[in-house]
């Protein structure tokens, strides 16, 4: 097997015997994983940094560095890798700080050989799920377009909610055939095509609650090769010279502006220096201070252990700030003083995800 | 004892709470007045107070006034409001399994000022 396509594990606890003995037992497990072992947080994360780990198991209570510090390093850096806390500890509170970081799952250690077996299927599982890193869960991880073309071809009557963060969608089947949409406003093929747009979620499929006006009525292949050849243009766009994409950027912020109330300005910082803004004369007035409180607020929440940094909301007499980390960098949005404060979190997640989307 | 009998020494242990409660902070980054127990030391409060005036002065020094801030971790929210003699702080540990309401508010007290 190519080292590409091997599966691998990475186990984090400070009790040796331990892990030797786990090692030998996800070594057995049916899709061969190759497996790696640490002992501390440091270790664990230099050996993330130079090999393809798809699961991460973790052990609590590690010296130093402990593991929920640990779990949010990786998965601030290392987002894709799913991970697994192994732990004694008996805690609905620690059980809930846990999953609060993203984590995939939470197992008290194996007492028994049914408990055993049973978390070693989980484990299994997981690395099977882990070949596909994006795609929208459900049931399995599938592409959007899959699920439709399945609820098309099943001759589905019913809603299909499709959520992407703080974004919603419902796309609605009659019998197989796409007769509406609605997402942020919109409805009909702009809907449509904004859903089919998002490149990760989740969806579930919901029962029809009242009739639907038919917005829709092109065939749903006629409406899935649109889409892709939107989506076709919109990745060679991507891969086109600089200037262009940075005004492709401008262009997306500018439209960020017209379509929520009450926003001045968006600024977005990567982490290579790169400033994108839009709405703000002196950008760098703004850059300085969004560095300081992302760097500060997420060191000091590995030091509290309080999960990762997810937004940061300031309420100002002048203007209100709602800003969100990104991998490398932060987006910051701003918002005339009378947007309330409790609302320019969730308005500013929603302008984040349409950025991302 | 073989692997699996190496596998099941199981230990209980107790884990380590996030603080609930409020305290004041000074510009100069003395804790005035506290909620918290024992169990939750100082140094960790005067480094969480000192981020929060950090980033309201630097927000001054930018052209940015802030008069409050809301930090919002996995399962921790920092709240803290600006007064005359430095700051208030609330910390609220959030639980994934807690009821929210749809749109939440922080009640926060007349400032100590």
């Amino acid at each position: 097997m190519v080292k590409d396509q091997q599966l691998e594990i990475l186990l984090l606890d400070d009790d040796v015997d331990l892990l030797q003995s786990y090692k030998q037992l996800f070594e057995a497990l049916p899709n061969a994983p190759v497996v790696y072992t640490a002992t501390n947080g440091p270790q664990a994360i230099k050996i993330l940094e130079v090999e393809p780990i798809k699961v991460f198991v973790c052990d609590l209570m590690l010296p130093r560095m402990d593991g929920l510090q640990v779990l949010s390093v990786v998965k601030h850096r290392f987002p894709h890798v799913r991970t697994v806390v192994l732990t004694s500890v008996v805690d609905e509170e620690i059980r809930s700080r846990v999953y609060s970081l993203g984590v995939d799952l939470f197992w008290q250690k194996p007492s028994n050989e049914e408990e055993l077996r049973m978390f070693l299927e989980c484990v299994s599982s997981l690395l099977d799920q882990s070949v596909e890193t994006s795609g929208f869960r459900g049931v399995q991880n599938k592409s959007l377009v899959d699920i439709i073309q399945l609820e098309c071809l099943t001759q589905t009557t019913g809603i299909l909610k499709v959520t992407n963060g703080p974004l919603e969608g419902k796309i609605w089947f009659q019998q197989g055939e796409i007769i509406d949409a609605e997402t942020e406003g919109m409805f009909g093929e702009e809907a449509f095509k904004r859903i089919i747009s998002w490149k990760e979620g989740a969806f579930e499929i919901l029962p029809v609650d009242e009739a639907r006006p038919r917005r829709i009525r092109k065939a749903f292949n006629a409406l899935l090769l649109e889409a892709a050849q939107a989506l076709d243009e919109k990745n060679q766009v991507a891969s086109a010279e600089v200037a262009e994409a940075k005004q492709t950027a401008r262009n997306k912020l500018l439209e960020l502006i017209g379509d929520f109330n009450g926003i001045e300005f968006v600024l977005v910082q990567r982490g290579n220096g790169v400033v994108e803004a839009v709405g703000v004369d002196n950008p760098q007035r703004f850059v300085g201070w969004v560095n300081q409180v992302v760097t500060e607020f997420q060191v000091l929440g590995v030091q509290i252990q309080a999960g990762p940094l997810r937004e940061i909301v300031g309420v100002g007499p002048q203007r209100n700030l709602g800003v969100i980390p990104l991998e490398s960098g932060a987006i910051c949005v701003g918002w005339h003083f009378n947007v309330p404060g409790e609302e320019v979190r969730e308005l500013s997640r929603k302008v984040f995800a349409r950025w991302e989307s | 004892m073989g692997i699996i009998g190496k596998l099941f020494k199981r230990q209980i242990l107790v884990p380590k709470k996030l603080p609930a409660g409020s305290f004041v902070i000074s510009r100069r980054g003395e804790i005035l007045v506290s909620t918290f127990t024992l169990g939750v030391s100082q140094p960790v409060l005067i480094g969480i107070g000192g981020v929060v005036m950090r980033a309201f002065t630097r927000a001054e020094e930018s052209g940015v006034p802030l008069h409050q801030l809301e930090v919002y971790y996995g399962a921790l929210r920092v709240t803290a409001k600006r007064t005359r003699v430095g700051a208030i702080v609330f910390l609220t540990p959030q639980s994934a399994f807690e009821k929210k309401p749809e749109s939440e508010t922080t009640t926060i007290p007349r400032s100590h000022d």
